[in-house]
């Protein structure tokens, strides 16, 4: 079930209006079961990989929360992490490394044909996975109720592209009697609208005119491509965004708060800016369970330039089986890391409007030049891509055509990135008056109705 | 479960008062979103997004007496047709007093016929409307096929509901969104769990993968002798197209005709199911006699279930034969201009039933007299699994074929001696066969194949010569060797395909010869004949 179909649409308010209606011991139920039919609607055999990743991550955080030693803690902890990380590996990289060995060492691992990935499998891992090392350092103190945790590991809004959510963040709020209340209704109906709005209306439609080009980039000129790259920029935040804005907003209509995502990456003057704007729950992920546990920077330069280089590539690994995200990852690191070795020349910079414009011009256009990576199939298409940007031919078979209404989209979608810098939708429209309020909803909804993309592109991070 | 609607009510109290503004202004602001959208964007939507779903409904006069609804049968037509209007306009020749609307709408269903004519204008007229019902599109390849998402994506625009409700519903995908995984999946599901039952023959398949399977195993020979792919992979797509028995009760095109008998009956048409001809020749030489037994069977059940219905129902599955598909390694439903007037004649012959006085004949006997086959492309041709009726002459062993004066050492492909021909000894290597000491139990056509070198290629006094005779038929056939091959001086490869009249099988010889009333020698090497 898609949060842009029919399907959804009449699933969530059935759901919101149950969940009020219930009392708060009924509730968990009620999710849990909303939640398991959400999944279930996309493939019902592949539930049973969350509910043998709950049972197993239950069962090992009370095993280890009885235990003080860390070294008796220990053989729990590597369960849940082999079980967890077991299944992510079948399902998302058993092929790829399959493939690699084959052809590098010429090994004859069979190649699994047949094998679809568990849609969600990265971010539920990562999230019980999280669970698991916190219970282990007893930072979190182990969920006794299995529903509850069952709950955690599941709960439906954020089940299968984030954002990645913390045991101590979300299972409480569970378990916090929840009022029906006329702001979370209306701000999550307005985080939904605007989710909608970004993922169907600018998301969809740039979807398809990104493809041609990615698909013959030689047959366009080097501007078309180029602008396609730009426009690739924009379709996968407002395609990311656009859904965790929804996750957002249907939690919010049950009186949970799940954390933000996004905060406008494009408006960042470099990548360590952009990485703490881009993707929040997954970077705080990595940095809190990864980067910390590594020494983080409080190490020799070496170390950390490996470190960073490491969480990078390891982002990349995670986003997908492929080298085209290694590259990505690896890319993001580097560019990382001469960023901060440069900082300290270019700090004047950052005090000054005109140059924070430039940087932030600077931190888009690197940025969408490493997307081109992460959007190509593989490393030869990336580079084919680039190169024919960098031809700057004029010559060209096919024409790139962007419709008026997209770049009229397009165009409200970056005004609101100023306007909503460093705040959120739904909290930017409570100080806005009645009338223009329901002018920007009208706008929205029309926008959603009529100039929604008619083709069916699914989450880019779906995949993930 | 306790419903703790004592404070639930109270809270829903405060929050319907302060919505309730809110919704009206929403209904509001549809409904003046819905105005808009009718007026200035709509018309747009239908264009880009329903072309041909709109041209489609547009091309189909308000005044029309007849409406003939088909797919991709109705117009795709052979280069070599010399009309190439479509069968629904052949239909009109029959009726030429009345108005008559063809509709084409390649790749539809009776699921898509249903929306194309609940959008037909209303008449007072009673209507003959001719709906195809193409076999295929009962089977799950074609059910679960990837144009299913693109056809149903047409039709929401044009559906009886609001304008702004319709553009919404595309919006919200509201169509058969399946990916090419999820399509395979409930594809191979259906041919694995829908078992054959009621067979009245032994049938070692228990379904359709099973059968699949099997023939993909065993395989089908080439010209060659050697398994070719291609015939093996066209062999097993007539099983998974057509080796299927239709469940009335949950095959949705029944649903969609059921609709369609529906709509017919609250406007009062003359509702016609014209059930178009497949190719079951060659279904029957790549597969066997069981593939067109799940044919005939699942046609006979149909036409009765619609005639049961008060439908008029149209049976062509078999009035067209092999050489008028056009697509000859596809099943499709394609035909060349007899295939398309055969099936007009038959469908306008029998809605004689509702306008018999409009009645009028065509030229179609004479047209059918004048035809002449189109030549199929010999790569395409068929070769029967069990083997054909082969003849073959390299010319250096006893095989002398005619006379021994025509068999020379002057030159040669293969070995050391040819046959040739020439003015004065004007007839080369002979091969001549009777008919009815073939193995096989009907002799379709004649493959013949070999090296020729020609002196001269300008003359057109050499040939390949097939002759035949019977009682009451005779035949004799010629291919220039100028047309044959294109280098003269030089051996090249020839083939020669040639359907066989049907009563090939009557007469006491075939005599299959080159002929050569020119000057100049024509030589000829490994000579092949193969009938099938």
């Amino acid at each position: 079930m898609l949060f842009n179909t029919i399907d959804f649409i009449v699933f969530l308010p059935i759901v919101v209006f149950i969940y009020y209606l219930l009392p708060q011991k009924g509730r968990w139920i009620l999710l849990l079961l909303a939640s398991y039919f959400f999944y279930g609607s996309w493939k019902l055999n592949y539930l049973a990989f969350i509910i043998i990743s709950t049972v197993i991550d239950y069962a090992c955080g009370l095993k280890m929360d009885k235990i003080v030693s860390k070294k008796k803690k220990k053989p729990f902890l590597i369960l849940s992490l082999v079980s967890n990380l077991g299944l992510l590996f079948f399902f998302k990289y058993y092929n790829f490394f399959a493939e690699n060995l084959n052809s590098g060492i010429a090994s004859n691992f069979p190649i699994l044909e047949d094998v679809i990935l568990p849609v969600g499998i990265s971010f539920y891992t990562f999230q019980t996975l999280s669970y698991s090392v916190d219970v282990y350092h007893s930072r979190q103190k182990a969920e006794s109720h299995l529903g509850y945790f069952a709950l955690y590991v599941s709960f439906f809004p954020q089940l299968v592209a984030g954002p990645i959510e913390r045991f101590s963040n979300l299972t409480p709020q569970f378990k916090t009697e929840k009022k029906i209340n006329y702001q979370n209704i209306s701000n999550g109906l307005r985080l939904i609208l605007f989710g909608l709005f970004i993922k169907m209306v600018i998301a969809d439609n740039v979807s398809g005119i990104v493809e041609k080009v990615y698909e013959t980039p030689l047959a366009y000129s080097s501007w078309d491509v180029l602008l396609s790259s730009f426009l690739y920029s924009f379709q996968i935040y407002s395609d990311f965004f656009g859904y965790s804005t929804i996750a957002i907003g249907s939690a919010r209509l049950l009186g949970i708060n799940l954390m933000d995502n996004f905060k406008t990456p494009y408006l960042s003057r470099n990548i360590a800016e952009f990485w703490q704007r881009w993707h929040i729950s997954l970077s705080t992920w990595f940095r809190d369970y990864l980067y910390y546990p590594m020494g983080g920077n409080r190490v020799n330069k070496f170390k950390w330039y490996l470190n960073v280089l490491t969480i990078f590539i390891v982002s990349g690994i995670w986003h997908g089986a492929n080298w085209t995200f290694i590259f990505w990852g690896a890319l993001f690191g580097i560019v990382y890391i001469l960023e901060k070795l440069a900082s300290k020349y270019i700090a004047f910079a950052e005090r000054n409007v005109f140059f924070n414009a430039i940087l932030i011009l600077k931190t888009f256009v690197l940025t969408t030049l490493i997307w081109v990576f992460f959007r190509s199939k593989s490393i030869d298409e990336a580079f084919e891509f680039l190169s024919r940007i960098f031809e700057f031919s004029s010559q060209s078979e096919a024409e790139l055509i962007v419709p008026l209404y997209v770049w009229f989209s397009l165009s409200l979608f970056i005004i609101s990135e100023f306007l909503l810098f460093n705040s959120r939708f739904d909290e930017k429209l409570n100080k806005i008056a009645f009338p223009l309020r329901w002018t920007i909803y009208s706008i929205l909804l029309f926008s959603i109705l009529v100039f929604s993309g008619v083709d069916d592109f699914p989450f880019i991070y779906f995949q993930f | 479960m306790i419903f703790r609607l004592y404070t639930f009510n109270f809270k829903l109290v405060i929050l319907v008062k302060k919505i309730a503004l809110r919704i009206i202004v929403l209904i509001v602001l549809l409904v003046g979103m819905n105005v808009i959208y009718s007026k200035f964007f709509y018309e747009d939507d239908l264009k880009k997004h329903s072309l041909n779903m709109f041209n489609s409904i547009q091309s189909i006069k308000p005044e029309s007496d007849i409406i003939y609804l088909g797919e991709s049968s109705n117009s795709t037509y052979s280069k070599h047709d010399k009309d190439k209007r479509t069968l629904g306009e052949f239909v009109s020749d029959y009726y030429p007093t009345l108005i008559t609307s063809s509709v084409t709408k390649k790749a539809a269903h009776a699921g898509i016929f249903k929306h194309i004519l609940s959008n037909i204008p209303e008449s007072p007229k009673k209507r003959t409307v001719i709906v195809t019902l193409n076999l295929r599109s009962f089977s799950a390849s074609w059910i679960y096929s990837k144009l299913e998402t693109a056809l149903q994506k047409e039709v929401i625009l044009i559906q009886n509901r609001p304008d702004l409700l319709n553009r919404a519903l595309l919006s919200f995908k509201d169509y058969d969104v399946l990916n090419e995984k999820e399509r395979v999946k409930l594809l191979f599901n259906a041919w694995t769990n829908q078992r054959y039952h009621d067979l009245p023959f032994e049938f070692p398949y228990k379904h359709i993968k099973e059968w699949d399977k099997a023939k993909a195993s065993i395989g089908i020979k080439g010209l060659n002798g050697k398994l070719s792919k291609k015939k093996t992979s066209l062999a097993c797509n007539y099983i998974k197209r057509y080796a299927f028995q239709i469940d009335f009760e949950n095959n949705p095109r029944i649903k969609d005709f059921n609709q369609i008998i529906q709509l017919g009956k609250e406007r009062n048409w003359n509702l016609v199911f014209n059930i178009v001809p497949e190719n079951l020749e060659k279904a029957d030489f790549l597969v066997g006699e069981n593939i067109t037994y799940f044919m005939k069977e699942n046609v006979k059940q149909l036409e009765n279930y619609f005639t049961k219905k008060g439908v008029l129902v149209v049976n062509n599955l078999s009035i067209v034969e092999d050489s008028e598909f056009r697509d000859q390694m596809l099943t499709t439903e394609h035909y060349a201009e007899k295939g398309r007037k055969s099936v007009a004649r038959s469908v306008a012959i029998a809605i004689k039933k509702f306008h018999q006085e409009k009645f009028s004949e065509t030229n179609f006997k004479q047209f059918v007299y004048d035809y002449k086959p189109i030549q199929i492309d010999p790569f395409y041709t068929i070769s029967k699994s069990e083997g054909n009726w082969e003849f073959s002459n390299d010319f250096e062993g006893d095989k002398v074929w005619g006379s021994p004066k025509n068999i020379t050492s002057e030159k040669a492909f293969s070995g050391n001696k040819s046959g040739f021909a020439l003015k004065g000894s004007i007839y080369g290597p002979s091969l001549i066969v009777n008919p009815k000491l073939s193995p096989q139990e009907n002799l379709l056509g004649v493959i013949i194949k070999g090296k020729i070198f020609s002196e001269n290629l300008n003359s057109h006094k050499t040939k390949i010569v097939i002759q035949a005779k019977s009682l009451e038929n005779k035949i004799w056939k010629s291919f220039k060797v100028k047309n044959l091959i294109k280098h003269e001086k030089k051996w090249c490869d020839f083939t020669v395909t040639y359907q066989l009249p049907s009563w090939i099988k009557e007469s006491k010889k075939v005599r299959i010869y080159l002929l050569n009333e020119s000057k100049e020698k024509c030589y000829l090497d490994d000579f092949k004949v193969i009938f099938y």
